[in-house]
């Protein structure tokens, strides 16, 4: 199973140059369950990973453009008479499909914000009384672009909360760029690439990254982690028991994914970042320090514990 | 030659004392002090009481006197429970520093110490080890002290030891504690005085030397920038910070053009050491005047500003140069 | 609450050099105060010409205190020191080796001040003061007198806190002070009830107090001084049964021989007394029931013991050494020089004739002495003869039936004539009576002797004992009987029988009362308040005297056996200190276990290890380093090194993070422990 991981990593690593450690950091998102949040700049090939990683999964995708005047019923479907069949009947939107890229989900209203949210906490829509569950599995990723734009409604921490990781891709080294720049530059490659996994291989990756063994020490470690944002002197948003499943089901995944059967320090230290800096930083407006809270949570942290 | 053996052998305890000191209490922002961070020991005085109780215990033995025997014991008890007093006078205190600072050699930079308590506490003396001076203090919530260092070289210094003693109540127990804070001392080399004009690098200013004073008010205005802690008052936009309620610093593009680039290597002495001294008073010098400045260390340029951030940062270079 | 802060910079040299040490003036003149304080309870014992002296160093420093004069120069300080010295050499014979020493000490403390240089001399000037005020302990040790000498010892402690805080109100540096004074009570109790006390190591001086109480000599007139002294001789408790008041007649010593002017006893050696036969004491404690009582003995200088007839001392105890002798007196090896307490059990039923003695000392006398007594003596005899009962009959009868008076002011007697007081003045006191009648009996060939001892004492009801004092000193006569041994016969009884039964101290008590209540019944009742005050005090003082001052090693046995039972003794005493001295060491080092990691697996341990060979290559590992950083930093050094460890890194990892069966972790930890071994080799 792992070599196939493997492979998906290969695979979506030639297309999308130079970030490797964003690319493992999505899959993990999805292998634990969690749903993604990208933040940055347009044309950094958000897009492209969402595609990809859907293509070399064999999952079906489908990309959303979140618009201010984008309504509910937009995302989530609508139920229309049918006059040849005198019924109701059912069009789904673009949230029935297991990868949904939702590109600049701060641009929509909150309302529609939020049905997109309900949906994938709940993995299961509600259409004029009828209760469609969403398919298995079921992943979203949403991009938004930095808060300083304008005309934008910002997440709300609690909605921040509902994806478990949230990355930012950033610019290209200089050789990356490179061969960016050299290359074709449209997605035909993608229609090309063949998957290699199956829907019921994912959900039996899933399921064994839940039993990857989390020891002893690894829970003190992020007790110790979590205890330090809730201190009353501390400057963060302290971090719920929810953020503390979120971030052990990451580290898992990654830990999977590093061919483990248990977690280590390090792969906690490789996903907090991802994980918990939307939920201490919150709207993050009032951070400017160069340095994400969360690494310096982590040094305190190290400093403190010898192991 | 045994001088020299003392020396090593000093050296090489005092040595793993730090390596065992920086083992048990390593360097922080803030340390509590608790009773594994806190020494205690019966100063010379407490040695002599405690002579003087064996005494008095002889003394009263030989006499078969009780009193005597029984005030011996009574100093003993009292011995110890100053012992707890003296260890509670200290337990407890939360003492913080951190920061960067700088300062010039032989010059006492004071660094600001900061102690927190729940009850009042007496006779804490604070000091750098070795240090001319110290400071004593007693209080009760929270203070900040200035303790003053010194340091004879140029360099960038991990801040030494801060210590912590008392010898509170009859002064028979010294209790103390040495504590590392991650402060960094920048030591500039003390300024030289070397006139401005031979400076030859930028022959273009030399003439404008002279009255930097009103160069300001006699160049345009450029730009409004973010107010920086350390700049001039005079600089500040009053209009804009009665409007907006934010820290603007107007700025003013100097009618001449040229830079002024305090180059290490144009400086006047031969010897490297006067070099960085003489660099370091034209710091001085132009940060006062509020002229624009950049300075060159060996092909490494930091441009011209003449803000307090680039002040600090210039003269940290001169501190570290070489180091 | 705004912060309570204060500052002072201190130059380094006040805390360390010595150069400019300045005690502030406050501290000077409270410095001066408490010496003065100090040497106060040693006062009386001091000479007169070294008060002096004192009083003139204390005027001299008040005069620098007050900037009168300045400071003196050295030469100066020289000569004050070296003339107290000298004064100290010249009387030292007068004074003896302690008080001379005290002297010396008291020297020191009062001219060091001149000599503060730095702290450890004003800390050296204080620890000198408290001395003093141990030393004092040596000369009194009544409770009146200890507790303000603990005041002073809390002044002092008071000091030093006020020299450490000057800053603060004097309330705080008394409150502080007296608060840990009093919280080391309870270990100062303990410490003196548990810690075994010594015997002495060395013998040291005495000191060479003047002798109180009876002397061993009497002059007709001598008592006279003593009976106006109210001073406390000794104290009495019964165990239970209580004598009637007419017999208690405490013998100190007898005296047999008479040079015509005073009675004397031959000065023996203590270890050459003749000592009374222990066997017949011994059979007499079976044969008759006694009365027991605890006498505890205020210091008089003196080797005499007090108790009733027939006096035995039953428990010898370890520190006092008590001779019964001959004449049934008991006398201790050393002087006491402080208050002794010791158990004694009388048969006061039983006839005194258990020595075997030389009877004719006793009759030795020169008839020319006083030749009218003599001449009495012969009448005497020959009317009654070979009947002595009637002869000392007739004596007493005389004393009754003539005119004789008991007054404590008689007229002066030409001579220490007994003559002329029996003939002519026949006015006295109990010495006069004594002497007289012990004088008459033997010019009879009666064998007679005189008794010193004391007569009553006043019973304390708070404290349930009899306080005997000075004033109740006595002296009686013993005569020689065939047949019956030695009889008391009083022959102040004969004069003033009120004497015998209620007490020389009552009978006077009685007179004043009476003087009193003509004037005013009010006062009557202030003075038995105030009465009734005193004995509550007194009786208190008894207390102190018999538990604190008298504690010891057998009274300390004896207590802790009570408390832990029979067996207790010293050994077990040692074993207690060492088990509570074992348990605390040992809660400390679990204390101190406690605080390290728990239970540190084997791996982990090695993985220690590991990196402390590292550390020594300069590749230490920092806590947020992740292992991939680590080992990239290691193939910079070492590509070799960095493989190893990664394996190593690996073994451990599984080890610490995931769950093993304990087969696999065998097998790993002994990979583990091969990769260290290269670890090490590589280093």
């Amino acid at each position: 199973m792992q070599q196939q991981i493997e492979q998906v990593l290969q695979q979506i690593n030639a297309i999308v140059i130079g970030k490797e450690q964003q690319v493992k950091l999505a899959i993990a998102c999805l292998l634990a369950k969690g749903h993604l949040l990208i933040e940055d700049l347009p044309g950094m090939g958000k897009t492209t990973l969402a595609h990809v990683l859907s293509a070399s999964l064999g999952l079906s995708y489908q990309r959303v453009q979140f618009t201010s005047d984008l309504l509910p019923s937009d995302v989530i479907g609508v139920s229309i008479f049918d006059q040849n069949s005198q019924s109701f009947t059912l069009h789904k939107g673009p949230l029935f499909n297991q990868v949904v890229l939702a590109d600049e989900i701060n641009r929509a209203s909150p309302k529609t914000q939020s049905a997109l949210l309900e949906a994938m906490e709940g993995h299961q829509i509600s259409i004029d009384g009828q209760t469609i569950e969403l398919p298995q599995p079921f992943f979203v990723i949403a991009t938004q672009n930095p808060m300083f734009h304008a005309g934008t409604y910002p997440l709300p921490e609690s909605q921040l909360d509902r994806f478990m990781m949230k990355i930012s891709l950033g610019f290209p080294d200089v050789a990356a760029e490179k061969r960016i720049l050299l290359s074709t530059g449209d997605l035909q490659g993608l229609d090309k690439l063949s998957a290699s996994i199956n829907i019921d291989q994912l959900i039996e990756i899933q399921k064994q990254v839940a039993k990857v063994h989390v020891a002893e020490p690894i829970l003190e470690y992020i007790i110790a982690l979590f205890q330090l944002t809730r201190n009353a002197d501390s400057n963060v948003n302290p971090l719920s028991p929810r953020a503390g499943k979120s971030l052990i089901a990451a580290a898992r995944a990654w830990a999977y994914i590093e061919h483990r059967d248990h977690v280590l320090p390090d792969d906690i230290k490789s996903v907090f970042c991802a994980v918990c800096e939307h939920r201490i930083s919150g709207t993050g407006l009032a951070q400017q320090s160069s340095e994400p809270l969360s690494q310096q949570l982590l040094k305190q942290v190290d400093s403190a514990s010898p192991l | 030659m045994i001088l020299t053996i003392k020396k090593a052998i000093k050296q090489r305890i005092s040595n793993s004392v730090d390596h065992w000191l920086s083992k048990r209490m390593p360097c922080q922002e803030q340390h509590q002090l608790t009773r594994n961070n806190v020494f205690i020991l019966p100063s010379r005085f407490g040695l002599v009481f405690l002579m003087f109780i064996v005494l008095l215990f002889l003394l009263g033995t030989n006499y078969q006197n009780n009193l005597i025997l029984l005030m011996s014991y009574l100093f003993i008890s009292v011995f110890i429970t100053t012992m707890l007093y003296s260890f509670f006078n200290l337990r407890g205190i939360k003492v913080a520093a951190k920061g960067e600072y700088l300062g010039f050699v032989e010059q006492t930079i004071n660094i600001p110490v900061t102690l927190l308590s729940e009850q009042p506490r007496v006779n804490i003396n604070l000091f750098f080890y070795p240090s001319d001076s110290c400071l004593q203090s007693q209080f009760a919530q929270q203070i900040t002290v200035n303790v003053p260092v010194k340091f004879d070289k140029r360099g960038v210094y991990q801040l030494p030891r801060l210590t912590l003693e008392s010898y509170f109540m009859f002064g028979l127990f010294r209790c103390w504690t040495h504590l590392a804070f991650d402060v960094q001392v920048y030591v500039g080399p003390k300024p030289l005085a070397c006139s401005l004009n031979s400076i030859a690098n930028q022959p273009a200013n030399d003439s404008e030397v002279g009255n930097e004073s009103n160069a300001i008010a006699s160049d345009n205005f450029y730009e409004l920038n973010n107010y920086r802690v350390g700049e001039p008052l005079s600089q500040v936009a009053w209009k804009q910070l009665a409007k907006t309620g934010h820290w603007y610093s107007k700025s003013y593009q100097s009618t001449n053009s040229e830079q002024v680039i305090l180059s290490l290597s144009a400086m006047p002495s031969s010897q490297i050491e006067h070099k960085l001294a003489q660099l370091c008073f034209m710091i001085l010098e132009y940060q006062k005047a509020a002229i624009d400045y950049g300075i060159e260390i060996d092909q490494r340029v930091t441009p011209p500003d003449h803000s307090h951030h680039h002040y600090l940062n210039c003269l940290k270079q001169v501190a570290s140069y070489g180091g | 609450m705004a912060a309570n802060l204060q500052f002072n910079i201190l130059a380094n040299s006040n805390r360390k050099n010595s150069s400019s040490f300045q005690l502030s003036p406050n501290i000077r003149l409270l410095l001066i105060i408490s010496q003065v304080a100090n040497i106060l309870p040693l006062v009386k014992e001091l000479a007169v010409w070294f008060i002096a002296i004192a009083s003139l160093c204390v005027i001299f420093q008040l005069t620098i205190h007050l900037n009168l004069i300045k400071q003196p120069s050295r030469i100066g300080k020289s000569i004050v020191a070296i003339l107290g010295c000298a004064l100290l050499v010249v009387t030292g014979r007068e004074l003896g080796l302690l008080l001379g020493m005290i002297h010396l000490l008291c020297l020191a403390y009062l001219l060091k001040p001149l000599e503060i240089r730095n702290q450890m001399d004003f800390y050296q000037l204080i620890i000198l003061g408290l001395l003093l005020l141990a030393c004092s302990f040596i000369f009194q040790q009544s409770l009146y007198f200890t507790l303000p000498v603990l005041l002073l010892v809390i002044a002092n402690f008071c000091l030093l806190l006020r020299y450490a805080t000057p800053q603060e109100k004097w309330q705080f540096q008394v409150n502080l002070t007296t608060k840990i004074v009093l919280q080391s009570l309870p270990l100062t109790v303990m410490l003196f009830v548990i810690f075994p006390k010594i015997a002495p190591f060395w013998q040291m001086p005495t000191a060479k107090s003047s002798e109180t109480g009876l002397s061993d000599s009497v002059k007709v007139g001598d008592i006279a001084q003593l009976a106006l002294s109210n001073q406390l001789a000794f104290r009495v408790e019964f165990d239970q049964q209580v004598p009637v008041y007419q017999q208690m007649y405490w013998r100190a010593l007898t005296l047999s021989d008479f040079d015509g002017r005073q009675w004397t006893r031959r000065n023996i050696p203590f270890s050459q007394q003749t000592v009374i036969d222990q066997q017949a004491l011994l059979a007499l404690s079976q044969k008759a029931s006694g009365i027991s009582y605890q006498v505890i003995a205020e210091p008089s200088y003196q080797y005499w013991l007090f108790a009733l007839d027939i006096g035995v001392i039953k428990d010898k105890k370890a520190g006092l050494n008590i001779a019964q002798l001959q004449d049934y007196s008991l006398l201790a090896q050393r002087k006491i020089s402080q208050p002794v307490s010791y158990q004694v059990t009388s048969y006061t039923q039983q006839p005194l004739n258990l020595e075997r003695l030389d009877i004719k000392q006793y009759t030795q006398i020169n008839q020319l002495d006083n030749p009218q007594l003599a001449q009495y003596a012969q009448t005497l005899k020959a009317n009654y003869p070979s009947d002595n009962v009637a002869i000392i009959q007739a004596v007493l009868d005389n004393f009754r039936e003539q005119n004789y008076r008991y007054t404590l002011t008689p007229p002066v007697l030409t001579n220490n004539s007994l003559d002329e007081f029996f003939f002519e003045t026949q006015a006295g006191f109990c010495e006069h009576y004594a002497s007289s009648f012990t004088y008459l009996m033997r010019s009879a060939g009666i064998p007679a002797r005189i008794v010193l001892g004391y007569l009553g004492g006043e019973y304390n009801q708070q404290g349930n004992y009899y306080s005997v004092y000075q004033r109740d000193a006595h002296a009686w006569t013993e005569v020689w009987l065939d047949g019956q041994g030695w009889l008391r016969i009083d022959p102040t009884s004969a004069v003033d029988p009120s004497r015998i039964e209620r007490g020389f101290s009552e009978q006077l008590m009685l007179e004043q009362q009476q003087l009193t209540a003509e004037f005013n019944l009010n006062n009557v009742f202030n003075r038995a308040w105030l009465l009734q005050i005193q004995m509550r005090l007194d009786a208190i003082d008894f207390q102190w005297t018999k538990l604190v001052i008298n504690f010891s090693q057998d009274s300390q046995q004896k207590l802790l056996s009570d408390w832990f039972g029979q067996y207790f003794n010293m050994t077990a005493i040692l074993v207690i200190i060492g088990g509570v001295s074992f348990i605390v060491i040992a809660i400390v080092l679990l204390n101190i276990a406690a605080k390290r990691p728990q239970k540190r697996t084997i791996w982990l341990t090695l993985y220690l290890q590991a990196h402390h060979y590292l550390d020594k290559l300069g590749l230490g590992r920092n806590n947020d380093m992740s292992d991939q950083q680590f080992i990239r930093l290691l193939e910079k050094n070492n590509v070799e090194l960095a493989v190893i460890y990664k394996a190593f890194i690996f073994n451990f990892n599984r080890l610490h993070y995931s769950s093993l069966e304990s087969s696999a972790k065998k097998i790993l930890i002994a990979r583990m422990k091969e990769q260290l071994i290269k670890i090490k080799k590589m280093v």
